[in-house]
């Protein structure tokens, strides 16, 4: 029997009574790349944190090289000789680049009694690195000004001076370029050569296919398979990951459309979206999905005119726009329901009234004078209307997380919005403010208003939308009616697949 | 004052005068009505009144557990936007059921353009629709409820033979958690369960008034229908609930 370098036993996690982790057998062999795949919410963070000591387990046992190991925390997994790179960059900026690597492990020399650190050893160990791995900058420059994915190799000599045995990437390719993201592969194969695990964590399964190994497959807090990367397709993965289709919930309505009010063409932005296309029309839902980084934001912040120059036209009610910016997307009845933080796109300190006509303050002026009276009873008005549980007096961050998104329906609104990308619209709020928000929109759409629903949680967008777009490294690769769309097909388009293969 | 003293002389107003106006009740207490509309919200919670558009009604169960039918002229205004709503859920070329009852009827007058099959065992729906050229009207016959226009009984029952229904419409007095869905007559529930038996899909139509309340006879429990058309003021742990067992719940709102 093989042995593995990597065992993680009847691992078990919950939080809250919610069980996260459920007797999950996660074993990995010395020197492989394996990847560890699953829709977000199937505990690999969870998994992970454990694997680093920044979470215990409720119970199972974790082997390294055959001893069990103790991770009560980051140090003690650091010491095991494990290694994670996050998502998210975790240097010192205004560090230089040999100081960030060194930082934890400094080496010194010794001048007789002196105990000095010894900089030409760091500059010249660094140096050889960075040339190992390709990288043309110096170990003395500041972190800052690199590119995130320089940034990304830097964490990982990092890693490599550490003596890590086993590194954790987690989607380590997110914030990188095309080129960038072959050169982390090459530096990858090359320290599996030195011997060292790499346990990499991504959503985009056309990458993973590449790179791994091994992979282990997570659904709902289980492992479901765990195979040879090379005796799987990515249709089966999606398949496992996707499990069975949840039950439609949605409250979707029928509405008869009415003419195109929006049309994109070979719209592009920075080289971040490219050649995108579609049109809209009164009354419809059209969903745009993809994974975080594909540029789904990207698209609407440069329709809404925050991003510019764009290339490629937009049209408004058949009126070519070459430049766009908010004020004239507002004008022309556009706008950008924004929200993945809660109370993104509202004024926190500020109260319900004035959060309400911020956009159109016309609305209740004479002569460019507010009426407070008008906005109050504006307020009132909307208050009512979507059923916001708060007062005309309240302060907007002390309202519920349900409230604060409805505040922003009524934001918009009241600006007569015709045409509404909402993003992430229900993330974060109880499940009867969920309720409330999907038949805002279907009013909203009933009203003849038209919607571009931009959101990663697929049963929601499968349950309202019209057709569903799905986004790939800036580009739309994929189109769906609403007749023929599963959360196995948006998985697929969605993590890398290519049509030629598609089921 | 105190809002625990300003709630009972709600109460004893809504004793005396069967309702109450949210604006008056604002100036009679120099309050604004925003605090009116919590104290409302307190005392429909503890079941003294029901709300409606621009105030209260007193909630007549205090007194008397079970519901008893009279004409449902109230919330009309709500009703006539379920109507909307369920127009919607209606395609060209189907066979749908219409239930007795005044939402029902609200539903009927929204879809007078379709063309539709529409088997219903209430009077009012059939001549409302008597001149709506693309529809198809057949009436269950059966025994007429006396004062109103509801038809139940075997001949309803042999009206139901040998046919199929797309989507059956059903409005309902009570919608409870522990009772489920109710009805007046336990007549009205068995021709409605047998119509449910034929239907593909039932739609369940009832104004927010209706939640919390049990009338006479059992109709079936909450996930009986895999749609609920309503509105927006029904209480949250309604709306959660239907989510959670993947009923899907409509309710309105009005924009301009």
């Amino acid at each position: 029997m093989l042995s593995y370098f990597l065992e993680m036993k009847k691992i078990t996690k919950s939080f809250n009574g919610n069980i996260v982790l459920k007797d999950v057998d996660f074993f990995v062999r010395k020197g492989e790349v394996h990847a560890l795949v699953g829709e977000n919410g199937a505990g690999k963070s969870t998994l992970m944190k454990i694997l680093a000591g920044v979470m215990q387990a409720d119970s199972g046992e974790i082997y390294i090289d055959g001893k069990r190991q103790v991770l009560n925390n980051p140090r003690q997994a650091q010491d095991a000789g494990i290694s994670t790179i996050f998502q998210d960059i975790n240097l010192f900026p205004d560090l230089t680049v040999a100081e960030n690597i060194f930082l934890q492990r400094v080496p010194f020399k010794r001048i007789g009694l002196l105990k000095l650190i010894d900089w030409k050893k760091i500059y010249k160990d660094t140096e050889k690195y960075l040339k190992y791995m390709g990288l043309n900058f110096k170990p003395q420059t500041s972190v800052k000004s690199l590119s995130v994915g320089e940034q990304k190799f830097v964490e990982i000599i990092r890693a490599m001076f550490q003596k890590a045995k086993i590194i954790i990437m987690d989607e380590p390719t997110t914030a990188l370029t095309e080129r960038e993201t072959n050169q982390l592969f090459e530096v990858i194969r090359d320290v599996k050569k030195l011997g060292v695990t790499i346990i990499f964590i991504s959503h985009r399964l056309d990458e993973v296919i590449k790179i791994a190994d091994s992979l282990t497959i997570l659904r709902d807090g289980e492992v479901v398979e765990t195979s040879i990367a090379q005796n799987v397709d990515l249709n089966h993965i999606v398949r496992m990951m996707a499990g069975k289709e949840v039950e439609d919930r949605y409250p979707k309505l029928n509405v008869k459309l009415g003419k195109e009010v929006l049309k994109v063409e070979g719209l592009g932005y920075n080289n971040q979206i490219k050649n995108i296309s579609f049109s809209l029309k009164s009354g419809e839902i059209l969903g745009l999905t993809g994974l975080s980084g594909a540029g789904k934001r990207t698209l609407a912040r440069t329709i809404f005119g925050i991003n510019r120059p764009f290339e490629g036209k937009i049209f408004i009610n058949n009126r070519v726009f070459k430049n766009i910016t908010p004020d004239l997307a507002i004008k022309n009845g556009l706008c950008y329901v924004t929200g993945i933080v809660a109370g993104e796109g509202l004024i926190l300190k500020m109260t319900v009234p004035s959060n309400i006509t911020l956009t159109n303050l016309n609305r209740v002026s004479h002569n460019g004078i507010l009426i407070r009276a008008e906005e109050l009873k504006a307020a009132r008005d909307f208050i009512n209307r979507l059923e916001i549980k708060a007062e005309e007096t309240d302060v907007v961050q002390n309202l519920s997380g349900g409230s604060q998104k409805k505040l922003l329906f009524a934001k918009w609104l009241f600006a007569n919005a015709r045409i509404m990308m909402i993003e992430d619209p229900t993330t974060g709020i109880d499940i009867s403010s969920k309720v409330d928000i999907y038949n805002i929109i279907n009013e909203l759409v009933r009203s003849g208003v038209a919607i571009i629903l931009i959101s990663s949680d697929l049963p929601e967008l499968i349950g309202m939308c019209d057709r569903i777009m799905v986004m790939y490294k800036g580009e739309i690769k994929k189109e769906f009616s609403r007749h023929e769309v599963t959360q196995e097909k948006i998985l697929y388009y969605a993590s890398g697949g290519e049509s030629s293969k598609s089921t | 004052m105190f809002a625990i003293e300003r709630q009972n002389k709600i109460k004893e107003i809504l004793f005396k005068e069967k309702r109450v106006d949210v604006s008056e009740l604002s100036k009679l207490f120099d309050v604004t009505e925003v605090t009116i509309r919590r104290d409302l919200d307190k005392l429909e919670q503890d079941g003294f009144l029901i709300k409606t558009y621009g105030g209260a009604v007193l909630n007549e169960e205090v007194f008397k557990s079970i519901a008893v039918d009279e004409p449902e002229y109230e919330n009309l205004e709500d009703k006539q936007l379920i109507g909307s709503i369920a127009s919607h859920m209606v395609e060209n070329g189907e066979a749908i059921f219409l239930g007795p009852g005044t939402t029902c009827l609200e539903i009927a007058k929204k879809i007078k353009d379709k063309k539709i099959t529409v088997l219903t065992n209430d009077l009012l729906i059939a001549l409302e629709l008597k001149d709506a050229l693309g529809i198809k009207v057949i009436v269950s016959g059966g025994d007429l409820i006396q004062s109103t226009s509801m038809l139940v009984g075997r001949f309803a029952h042999q009206a139901l033979e040998g046919i199929y229904i797309n989507k059956a419409f059903i409005g309902v007095k009570g919608v409870n958690f522990e009772t489920g869905y109710t009805l007046d007559r336990y007549e009205e529930a068995l021709f409605l369960q047998e119509v449910s038996k034929i239907s593909r899909e039932v739609i369940i139509v009832a104004d927010h008034t209706k939640f919390n309340k049990t009338a006479f006879a059992r109709l079936g429990d909450l996930k009986m229908a895999k749609k609920v058309i309503t509105n927006k003021q029904i209480p949250d742990e309604y709306k959660s609930f239907f989510f959670e067992h993947a009923v899907k719940l409509y309710t309105t709102y009005e924009f301009e």
